[in-house]
């Protein structure tokens, strides 16, 4: 297996996939590189080392300065420990591994600390100067493995549907109710459901970061991941099949629902999506996150995640829960008062 | 024996307008008979206790205020058996009369002088709206006492009850606990998170739809005009001793 690292032709510094230009640049000489001209370069290769495998950790040689690099099994780019530079492992993302697509990290990290801090920083609830920009600066931005689904497929729907009418005429009140049977039929079709495909991953901390746009979706290249980490797939598309059917067979019904919501109450009688003219397309994506653990003063970890397209931030928060006290005593003392003047004056 | 007759006459004639007017009377002036419950549908305590808020009444306006129950009328509109009721009774003073008449089967409230300016059409249609379903149910005390209450706030005594008090403060408890476990949670990751948006990211094209009409059904009930403010006009009509009278009736 190959382990490549991608070397700028002027200057043989590391070349990085940079976010704010999406082009490749070199930190050392400012040399920059369009897509097209990347694909050009020729990498830097070590071959895989043939030290054994040891629980899980695998072995690699860094082609910039011949140290090793250990790596977990799922590992597809990281950096070296030792020279820092970028490396991609090629062998993970080839083949049957080979992503269908990535999406790129739009922002890069001083943009990412800046976003976190925003986030925080609106945050009310937090303990004033919780976060320090220091520990915030250790994030890393990772390319996480997912299964993405797109569905399309028929249904039908009957149901007995209700129309309520209320109008005045004077002091008298008239209540007319129209029973309706509702039919519908159509073609439905879902796209960018998507499944975490790495077994290690905090999988309520990545999904909690979701959606993140397809349309900023780019054919897969190496070069996307070279400043990043990127981890490959340990969990195949056969282990969500039967999830993600059931879970859009249960949307389908819901978008039939919706489609009759003119009605104010509907019951359904029957609903048939049609099982064997569907179509599941499985894509297998690269999504980029930012992760960030924090470890606070007292000992206390928090992990966050940063959607790496448009910065949505998830994770456990510190709670001053002096604060919490004060704003939950002040919304109910203010219910208090209002229901106390409200039985005072009516 | 003749002369005998005539005295014997005449007594029972003083006696008994006497009993009839003195007592009468005795009411316009220390107002000492408050609910006549003519047709029996209170209990001595429960007759006690609307008395109680009456001279509360009486005592905080300086008004009269009756409660009458009959059965009949002898043939008189619910309106003018009131009125001259209240007439009969108060000659003088201004005040209110409240009558839950069993042989029409209507509410009553007659107004009279100062009251029938401070109590609008709006104002009695409220009073007779807060006693209205108690009276439907047949519970005669829970209906009067409700209609008090509610004549007290619309003469402007501006009052609390204690568990109105104590829903005002839990309500306060509940939404503070709320907002705390709302913020809390949100903060712990226990409420949010992300939902996959089907509506957004997925599409429904129809190729068949039909609303068939199976069924329509109308009913509809009387609702009080009542809400919001008071104020507005009080109409009025003249009793049968030609005093002027305001306040208005439903049919229960």
């Amino acid at each position: 297996m190959a382990v490549l690292s991608y070397k700028c032709p002027n200057c043989d510094g590391e070349l990085k996939f940079d976010p704010e230009s999406q082009q490749y640049s070199c930190e050392y000489c400012g040399s920059s590189f369009s897509q097209q001209e990347f694909e050009k370069l020729q990498p830097a290769k070590e071959q895989e080392h043939t030290a054994p495998e040891e629980s899980g950790a695998v072995i690699y040689t860094c082609p910039s300065c011949g140290a090793e690099i250990v790596t977990d099994e799922t590992t597809a780019a990281t950096f070296c420990f030792y020279c820092h530079n970028p490396v991609v492992l090629s062998g993970r993302l080839s083949g049957e591994l080979m992503p269908d697509s990535v999406i790129p990290f739009a922002y890069n990290k001083e943009q990412a600390v800046k976003k976190f801090l925003d986030y925080v920083g609106k945050k009310r609830f937090v303990p004033k100067a919780f976060f320090n920009k220091k520990q915030i600066e250790k994030l890393s931005g990772v390319y996480f493995p997912h299964w993405m689904c797109s569905w399309s497929g028929n249904g039908e729907m009957k149901a007995e549907g209700s129309k309520v009418r209320v109008w005045r005429s004077g002091n008298t009140e008239y209540t007319e109710t129209k029973y309706y049977d509702v039919y519908r039929r159509g073609d439905i079709a879902f796209r960018d459901i998507s499944k975490n495909a790495l077994k290690k991953a905090e999988h309520e901390l990545v999904n909690g970061v979701q959606p993140f746009d397809m349309e900023g979706e780019k054919e897969f290249s190496m070069g996307y991941l070279s400043g990043f980490q990127a981890e490959k797939r340990d969990r195949e598309r056969a282990e969500f099949e039967t999830e993600v059917s059931n879970e859009v067979h249960s949307y389908a019904e819901r978008i039939l629902r919706d489609s009759a919501a003119e009605y104010t109450s509907l019951r359904t009688v029957h609903t048939d999506i049609a099982k064997e003219k569907e179509n599941f397309n499985w894509k297998y994506a690269l999504l980029p996150v930012w992760v960030l653990t924090y470890r606070a003063a007292n000992g206390k970890f928090f992990y966050y995640a940063m959607n790496g397209q448009n910065g949505k931030t998830y994770g456990e928060l510190p709670v001053d829960y002096r604060k919490v006290a004060v704003t939950s005593a002040i919304a109910g003392a203010a219910i208090m008062v209002l229901g106390l003047l409200g039985g005072f004056l009516l | 024996m003749r002369k005998k007759a005539w005295i014997r006459l005449l007594t029972m004639l003083i006696l008994i307008s006497a009993t009839v007017f003195g007592s009468a009377l005795s009411v316009a002036a220390s107002a000492d008979f408050l609910v006549d419950d003519e047709a029996g549908l209170l209990k001595q305590d429960e007759i006690e206790e609307i008395e109680t808020q009456l001279k509360k009444l009486s005592k905080d306006t300086g008004y009269a205020f009756v409660v009458v129950t009959t059965d009949n009328t002898y043939g008189k509109s619910s309106e003018a058996y009131a009125d001259d009721y209240f007439d009969a009774c108060y000659p003088v003073t201004d005040g209110v009369l409240y009558l839950i008449d069993m042989d029409n089967r209507e509410v009553y409230i007659s107004t009279c002088g100062g009251m029938i300016r401070k109590n609008s059409d709006r104002d009695i249609d409220r009073i007779i709206d807060a006693g209205y379903d108690e009276l439907r149910d047949g519970k005669y005390k829970d209906c009067i006492l409700q209609m008090l209450k509610k004549q007290r706030k619309v003469l402007g005594f501006k009052s609390l009850e204690w568990f109105e008090v104590l829903l005002a403060v839990l309500a306060g408890i509940v939404t503070a606990l709320i907002t705390g476990g709302i913020i809390i949670g949100k903060y712990k990751l226990k409420l949010g998170g992300y939902q996959y948006s089907y509506a957004e990211k997925g599409s429904l094209k129809l190729s068949g739809q039909e609303d068939r009409l199976t069924n329509q059904m109308v009913t509809h009930r009387r609702v009080s005009s009542s809400s919001g403010s008071s104020g507005g006009g009080s109409s009025t009509h003249t009793s049968s001793s030609g005093r002027t009278h305001g306040g208005g009736g439903r049919s229960f």
